[in-house]
């Protein structure tokens, strides 16, 4: 057995040097009002180091650490103890800290990371600079040793072989795709975002007190009215036309091997890289005007984590405005297996519409019972018979326009009406599958099937309104799929 | 705990209704019969808390097996989540204070996601807890990075 190791003795003073820090500001405070006050404040900040004291040396004694055949495993916690065990084939990286007082006593805080991203999943501090060099001799052999009995599982995951091991020979560039002016100013016009540039700037008038001068026009209604529709309809978007232009300007996205690369910009050049492997779900995005157009935009949601990027997920529009026909094609050249075309959705529950409307009709009658209160009868009965009538198309629509499909490399979700919206998360991507029953959908035998990724983002997978016996074929389904394909960073 | 949250909240109750009672001044038979709905409630309350566990209890279940791990919890909002093997990247065995006296421990498995990142298996005996992780462990080591 693998003995525990404890961490270097200088781990108390580091961690009464962490509580400190936090201090500080109070102590300075303390003593500045102290020193008025002729008071003793050493006294008082000794009292309060004590328990600090006495608790980092006891967290001291807690915490050890052990390298057992195929995993590290790191022991903490004085009262709520934990054990955590990461195996060596997980840990992407063994980082070390060092400051000026680490280096005068040759220690270091090391964290171990691996895929998950956001914080390290073990922080030693500290150890002493001989057991950094230890931990990664020992973490790397591990890796090593982990990768050689891997029986390659060929085909599943659209990775590159290794990266690491040396630079890649250049590979030529691919251009997937190039924005004309045109289509940067259609899709300016599309999002219409230039409404957020007046509303700032109109505050800011008001701030400014300049829209007093406005107050001597004449202040009918139908002045007013105009204003805003002229700001609605001219003005913003003639801002956002000239916004998306200089924004977009040039954008190019190009391939390279198993990366893409995103380049645009007027004012600022912006540059980006996207390695495909880190491609956790692909959406496609429809607004009204795209709708109309027959356009829509590609997102990618990335999973930072290990490495170059730590610290989570990202998203990136890899195509701002596309038109509907190129669609299926770009999303083949990023994820091979996927042929949208040819999906074949399945739909929610037709019985989700009337779940819908009956809770529109229940909003509405509820809206309406408390607006009595201010309202005119007449008044209250047309808002009622109005939100209701919307809430039932709206329900109509909703339910409509939700589908969902599975092939044998991915997962698709689709939903929204005015807006749509389609996420496509490849099998290897899949981290877990949860079926969630809510009150309501054990009353008429329904239940949701939702997939986490490691991309976070709006609009993930997450199928509402599925009968019961369908979600849960869905879920069992998803979960032997996901078991079996492995998931690469 | 149950029994304490219903012993505070019914001793605020009380109170609440002895401070109401002194400067309303209801007749005898209002307070006869709001007497008796502060009984009705924290008995209630006091069986409801006492029974939550077992209920709760009796709705949770976890599966293991070639595929992964399977837990189910909830009793009014139901939920079971499905971890593949290969996606757990590692895992916690934890014990707070209270565990520790009733010899049980917490298993956590961290898989890379975001809204499950970690999925907590709690009340567990020790053995049980350890036992499952080893069995988590990777063994074939196809998971290779």
């Amino acid at each position: 057995m693998p003995s525990d190791q404890r961490f270097h003795p200088l781990t108390v003073l580091f961690a009464l040097g962490g509580e400190l820090r936090n201090f500080l500001a109070p102590i300075i405070f303390a003593t500045f009002t102290a020193r008025q006050r002729g008071g003793d404040v050493q006294n008082w900040i000794l009292i309060f180091m004590i328990p600090g004291l006495a608790m980092a040396i006891a967290r001291y004694w807690a915490s050890t650490y052990r390298y057992d055949e195929t995993e590290l495993v790191v022991r903490t916690g004085v009262f709520f103890k934990n054990e955590r065990h990461i195996p060596y084939a997980r840990i992407q990286s063994v980082d070390a800290k060092q400051n000026v007082f680490h280096r005068m006593f040759n220690v270091v805080d090391v964290n171990v990371q691996t895929g998950t991203g956001g914080e390290a999943e073990a922080t030693l501090s500290v150890l002493p600079f001989e057991a950094l060099e230890e931990m990664r001799a020992r973490v790397f052999a591990g890796k090593r040793a982990a990768t050689a009995a891997t029986p390659t599982v060929g085909g599943e995951v659209p990775a590159p072989e290794v990266v690491e091991v040396a630079p890649v020979a250049p590979v030529a560039a691919e251009t997937i795709l190039q924005l004309p002016v045109r289509e940067t100013a259609l899709s300016g016009l599309l999002d219409n975002r230039g409404w957020v540039v007046i509303g700032a700037a109109s505050g800011l008038l008001w701030e400014a007190g300049l829209m007093d001068r406005f107050e001597t026009l004449p202040q009918t209604s139908w002045t007013i009215v105009a204003a805003i529709a002229a700001g609605l309809f001219v003005v913003s978007p003639i801002l956002s036309v000239a916004w998306a232009v200089l924004r977009l300007h040039g954008f190019t996205l190009t391939r390279r091997g198993a990366e893409l690369f995103t380049e645009y910009g007027g004012l600022t050049k912006v540059t980006a890289t996207i390695p495909l492997r880190r491609v956790q779900a692909v959406k496609i995005v429809r607004g009204p005007g795209y709708l109309l157009t027959k356009r829509a935009a590609i997102r990618v949601d990335t999973a930072g984590g290990g490495g170059a990027s730590p610290g989570g997920a990202e998203r990136d529009w890899i195509a701002p405005i596309i038109r509907n026909d190129d669609v299926p094609a770009f999303v083949r050249g990023l994820l091979p297996d996927v042929d949208l075309g040819a999906v074949e959705w399945a739909p929610a529950d037709p019985r989700a519409r009337v779940r819908r409307i009956r809770l529109a009709v229940y909003r509405a009658v509820v809206l309406g019972g408390v607006s009595t209160f201010w309202l005119d009868d007449v008044w209250v009965a047309g808002m009622v018979a109005v939100l209701g009538v919307w809430g039932a198309i709206a329900a109509h629509q909703y339910v409509k326009n939700l589908g969902w499909s599975r092939s044998d490399h991915a997962v698709y979700f689709k939903s929204g009406w005015l807006w749509k919206a389609i996420t496509v998360v490849p099998i290897p991507k899949v981290q877990s599958v949860s079926l969630h029953e809510s009150p309501f959908d054990r009353r008429w035998q329904m239940a949701s099937v939702a997939v986490d990724t490691a991309g976070a983002g709006d609009h993930q997978v997450d199928v509402p309104y599925l009968p019961r016996d369908v979600a849960e074929d869905l879920r069992t389904a998803l979960a032997a799929q996901a078991a079996a394909t492995t998931y690469r960073w | 705990m149950g029994l304490v949250f219903t012993g505070v909240l019914s001793v605020n109750l009380f109170i609440i209704l002895g401070i109401l009672g002194f400067s309303v001044r209801p007749g005898w038979r209002l307070m006869i019969v709001v007497a008796g709905a502060w009984l009705a409630l924290t008995a209630g309350l006091a069986g409801w808390l006492w029974q939550w566990p077992v209920i709760a209890y009796r709705h949770a279940s976890y599966k293991l097996d070639d595929e992964g791990l399977e837990i189910r919890r909830g009793v009014v909002w139901r939920r079971i989540i499905n971890v593949p093997r290969s996606r757990v990247q590692h895992t916690d065995v934890s014990q707070g204070p209270l565990e520790r006296s009733h010899g049980l421990s917490t298993l956590v498995v961290h898989t890379a996601g975001t809204e499950h990142a970690r999925v907590g298996l709690p009340g567990l005996s020790r053995e049980t807890a350890l036992s499952l992780r080893d069995q988590l462990l990777p063994h074939d080591g196809r998971d290779a990075v």
